[in-house]
């Protein structure tokens, strides 16, 4: 009796976890993050051609006094 | 008698030279100057599409700034334009945007298309 459990403990935790692990997939879904990076890409992207635009709007004004 | 003709030439030139520069130099300043009494007079206005108008009413005194300005300033723009692949109508409003604040009070100004005075 005691050798049968020993032997037992071990196989009904593998089977347990087992079952934890395979009760847990399906539920682990991975969502396509197509469109929130991108969206997040174009914002960079936009931002960065912002402070290049307006610096160089700045580089204007202070160069051309005589038409701003 | 030879060598005092010779400097006289030359001081002649210097002088030439520099009435030249001076003239130069008053010249781009007298424009600036026009730029900016034109809108302090409320002769010209500031478009949100980054270039100058006449407010209505007004004289057609500063016609001719009016034309070499916007000009000069859509070449600016389609330099920047172009340096960042964005169109030009952004630059210039872009451009109005960031100027505005500077702006004295009492400017006119035409913001999608009512003129108002700032």
């Amino acid at each position: 009796m005691k050798r049968l459990s020993a032997h037992a403990l071990p196989a009904i935790m593998l089977a347990l976890a087992g079952l934890v692990i395979g009760g847990c997939s399906p539920t682990v879904k991975v969502e396509a993050p197509d469109k929130p990076i991108t969206i997040n890409m174009n914002i960079k992207i936009d931002h960065e051609i912002r402070v290049r635009v307006d610096r160089d709007i700045d580089n204007a004004l202070n160069k051309r006094t005589d038409i701003f | 008698m030879h060598m005092f003709k010779t400097y006289r030439l030359v001081t002649l030139a210097k002088t030439f030279v520099l009435f030249l520069t001076l003239f130069a130099a008053s010249a781009a300043s007298a424009f600036a100057l026009d730029l900016e009494t034109a809108r302090a007079k409320g002769l010209i206005g500031e478009v949100d599409d980054g270039y100058i108008a006449i407010p209505p009413g007004k004289g057609a005194e500063a016609q001719h700034l009016v034309e070499t300005v916007n000009q000069e300033r859509r070449a600016v723009y389609i330099d920047i334009a172009k340096k960042n692949g964005i169109s030009v109508e952004v630059t210039g409003q872009r451009t109005f945007e960031k100027r505005y604040p500077a702006f004295p009070a009492g400017t006119w100004v035409k913001i999608k298309g009512a003129w108002s005075q700032k």
